[in-house]
């Protein structure tokens, strides 16, 4: 951009809705895994997509399992952050295509609205990105806490996925994944 | 898309030698042969001819998947594989294997429900699975490596969530004790699989898709997999304080250094001693969509890894490391480092347990082998050393003894035999001849096959005569196999009444160890069984939990819900016991025609004569009896063993009894 040299774009932090002005509401509790216990089962992916979508598709769930195994089992299962300073939302240019759900407080996409511009991926800082793209319906889609009733958490055979209410777990649980620094230069990349 | 549930669609059909892959419609062949290992002995009834050998280019790998994999029914994670095995004693013949981990679920979600591959290869090549598309690649950069190194090569190519199967070494040196294994230890074990993936130059088959599997009715397959999965979950056995195996992480929670069973199963006492010190960190992996977790690894400090599971363990090392180490060697460090090195070359990790290690052992007794004739260090067996040097001759086919190894227990035990009789020692030789007999007891052209540690429950018997000696698995349906170790015998004793007279009318069926009573009804009910859990194709962590489960006794089961399960999934409504009989009834009769071609008569049902003078409980005018009681059971000649046509026409298997008539075998 500009004069030729690569910027870093350090974003201002922002807890007000750039439309209205209010505070946004930080969600009331985060999907929290435990990776000493998750032993990669997967089925946090296989009951997200169908609880959503009616077939099953990791492709199609919104968590993703991470799992390595030739250095010694390493497994996770990495859901949406619900970041209280939600870049997903304030990058989205359609008015209420991304919003805060007023019960639970998860950040939500309306998929009637959402016009698939990916602008959302793109801003999303986790890695891996908590939203993602469904190359058929041609939009975005995000978790979105079930309404309050995780599936996930609910099918976790080990209890290694939670569900924490407050702010302070989910902060722990990804900080070794999630750099926020770091995270802002991936702007650029896309 | 009515008839598709649970079901992709398509199987691949891949011809080495041309390097051509065409496609087979899955609709064409289920919901009749219901999938995983009853679909694979379709296929391998269309496609392998009893007059080709197992390690031609005629014969097949026939990899299933069954309408359950890659959905939420729980630990359907299992690939089967039907192929003609060059393992046993005298002639090649079917046999199957199967393996957990991921590649099942990656398969149908790349778009496959099955792979049939024929030929050979002219040079090593893998094969490439993905969103619909299938390649032939070239392996030369994985010919040679081992089993992890070969992983890592292609998930580094082909992205972390795909998933293979690979063979190792011993694989590409056609040694008969080779098998194929994913992931870690993940293995298709049986039968020397191995072999015949490497005599088709065939390095690898990996899977990745981003595709989808619909099931008939999600609402109820969603609830019923709950269901399912509560009664295996570890959430729920750690609230009711039952954790134990399989799930490994027992280990770390609520181990207990004088459980025998524990202290048996893995090196779990030292391990877990050197946990709590910070000197080794444990890991826990699953196969894909079941809970019970029963993969574990552990890495030490200094970057030794290794691992262990419920079937292909460390423990198969451990009793030897104890009786060269004792007990001062930290975390079992010699059986962890031996069966890494093991599943690493691509070697049966469970029959060096129960076939190889027992009658080398024997044969150091007995004099027959020597430092000598092995070029391997005796004093030392039982050390990491001895233990890695052993896998090494094996894999590579070192010396004249590491090409016995090579042969796999059965021909090497008969071909000690023959040199001892060839040398004049006829005593030494008739005692290997009655060892070999106890492990492998079958006489006649099907002997060989996998070994069995101990001969004794009667229960066995039949199952051990008749089909893979697998069936004996099953057996812990009803052996309260759940119940962990904390459940005293007596209890055991009163759930296994109630089974056997809720399922088969006498209360002494399952207890009655060392007498016939019930026996032909148990093991037509355990075959039939089996075919259902493998055509899903299930692993058989969840069917204990159907029949008893481990967290109370007052437990009845509810074995409805596997129907009910499959029903939801594909559409095709049918109950549980409409599964067991007729279809598993007609896949058991599919196989044993299968055997039946490939030359298995009455004669072949039946024991060395050693076996008899072993076990006094067993006569053979009692085990002739039983035989005709379950032929007439089944349906099946009381003279040849081979089914009747009224029999297998009832069964819908017309088709198959013309084949057999043509084939100049006569279906009376």
């Amino acid at each position: 951009m500009g004069d030729g040299k690569r910027k870093t774009k350090v974003l201002p932090r922002r807890e007000l809705d750039a439309g209205t002005g209010a505070v946004i509401k930080g969600c009331t509790g985060h999907l929290v895994c435990d990776p000493s216990i998750c032993g990669g089962c997967k089925k946090c992916e296989i009951v997200c997509s169908l609880h959503h979508e009616g077939v099953i598709s990791p492709a199609l769930a919104r968590i993703t399992v991470k799992r390595e195994i030739f250095d010694g089992y390493v497994c996770e299962a990495m859901p949406c952050l619900q970041c209280d300073g939600p870049e997903c939302l304030f990058v989205c240019p359609v008015p209420g295509a991304l919003y805060v759900d007023d019960v639970t407080g998860a950040r939500v996409i309306d998929p009637e609205k959402c016009s698939g511009c990916k602008l959302c991926v793109k801003a999303c800082p986790a890695t891996p990105k908590g939203i993602r793209y469904d190359t058929e319906k041609k939009i975005c889609f995000k978790c979105d806490l079930c309404g309050g009733d995780p599936q996930c958490v609910k099918f976790c055979p080990t209890g290694a996925l939670a569900f924490v209410k407050g702010k302070g777990a989910k902060r722990n649980v990804r900080a070794i994944w999630v750099d926020w620094a770091d995270s802002q230069s991936r702007l650029d990349q896309g | 898309m009515s008839g598709l549930y649970g079901w992709i669609g398509q199987i691949l059909k891949v011809d080495l030698t041309k390097g051509n892959i065409t496609t087979l419609e899955t609709l064409d062949y289920v919901p009749k042969f219901l999938g995983g290992r009853g679909l694979a002995a379709k296929l391998y009834w269309d496609e392998v001819s009893p007059d080709c050998t197992a390690l031609s280019p005629d014969n097949a790998l026939i990899f299933t998947t069954g309408p359950l994999n890659g959905t939420l029914a729980p630990a359907a994670s299992k690939t089967h594989l039907a192929f003609k095995s060059p393992a046993r004693s005298f002639i090649d013949a079917l046999w199957w294997s199967s393996g957990g981990g991921n590649f099942a679920s990656q398969l149908k979600y790349a778009g496959y429900d099955g792979v049939v591959i024929k030929g050979k290869a002219a040079e090593p090549v893998y094969l490439w699975i993905h969103d619909g598309e299938a390649e032939i690649k070239s392996a030369a950069y994985l010919w040679g490596q081992d089993t992890v190194a070969t992983q890592r090569e292609i998930l580094g190519r082909h992205g972390d969530t795909a998933s293979c199967w690979v063979i190792g070494p011993a694989g590409e040196h056609l040694c008969l004790n080779a098998v194929i294994t994913s992931e870690l230890d993940s293995t298709m074990g049986r039968g020397g699989c191995g072999a015949v993936m490497g005599s088709k130059n065939l390095k690898a088959i990996a899977a990745r898709g981003t595709g989808r599997v619909t099931v008939a009715r999600p609402r109820e397959h969603l609830d019923l997999s709950y269901e399912i999965e509560r009664l295996m979950s570890i959430k729920e056995q750690e609230a009711t304080g039952t954790l134990s195996p399989p799930n490994m992480r027992q280990y770390r929670r609520s181990f207990d250094l004088h459980d025998p069973l524990q202290a048996k199963t893995t090196a779990g006492s030292l391990m877990h001693e050197e946990e709590k010190s910070g000197k080794v960190r444990l890991g826990f992996g699953a196969c894909h969509g079941c809970g019970t977790q029963c993969r574990i690894t552990i890495k030490s400090s200094d970057g030794q890894l290794a691992w262990g599971g419920v079937c292909c363990d460390v423990g198969s090392y451990r009793e030897l490391e104890k009786s060269y180490y004792g007990n001062e060697l930290p975390w079992g460090r010699s059986s962890v480092m031996v069966s890494d090195y093991c599943n690493r070359m691509g070697i049966s990790h469970h029959y060096l347990y129960s076939g190889i290690f027992p009658w080398f052992k024997w044969c150091v007794d007995a004099g027959v082998l020597t430092d000598e004739n092995t070029g391997l260090p005796l004093a030392k067996y039982g050390s990491t050393e001895f233990g890695m040097q052993f896998f090494h001759k094996c894999a590579y086919r070192e010396g004249d003894f590491g090409e016995l190894l090579a042969m796999d227990a059965p021909k090497a035990m008969l071909e000690l035999e023959r040199r001892m009789k060839e040398r004049g020692e006829s005593k030494k030789a008739y005692e290997v001849r009655k060892y070999y007999e106890l492990l492998f007891p079958l006489s006649g052209k099907f002997a060989g096959g996998q070994p069995i540690k101990k001969f004794y429950n009667s229960d066995h018997i039949l199952p051990t005569m008749l089909g893979d000696i697998w069936e004996r698995a099953i057996i812990g349906v009803f052996r309260t196999y759940g119940l962990g170790p904390r459940i005293t015998e007596e209890e055991k004793g009163r759930v296994e009444a109630r089974l056997g007279e809720r399922y088969f009318g006498d209360k002494n069926t399952l207890t009655d160890r060392r007498g016939f009573t019930g026996k032909v009804p148990l093991t037509i009910y355990l075959e039939n069984l089996s075919h259902v859990m493998e055509g899903m194709v299930w692993c058989r962590e969840p069917f204990s939990r159907f029949y008893a489960t481990q967290y109370h006794t007052d437990y009845e089961g509810d074995p409805s819900l596997i129907g009910k399960v499959y029903s939801a999934t594909t559409g095709d409504i049918k109950t549980t016991e409409e599964l067991i009989n007729p279809v598993g009834e007609m896949l058991v009769n599919l196989e044993r025609c299968i055997w039946v071609r490939e030359g298995r008569r009455r004669e072949d049902d039946w024991f060395g004569d050693y076996v008899f003078e072993a076990h006094d409980w067993l006569t053979k005018k009692e085990l002739k009896e039983q035989l005709d009681k379950y032929y007439t059971a089944r349906g099946w000649d009381l003279k040849t063993g081979i089914p009747t046509r009224a029999k297998l026409e009832e069964l819908g298997l017309k088709d198959v009894a013309n084949d057999l008539e043509k084939a100049g075998i006569s279906v009376s």
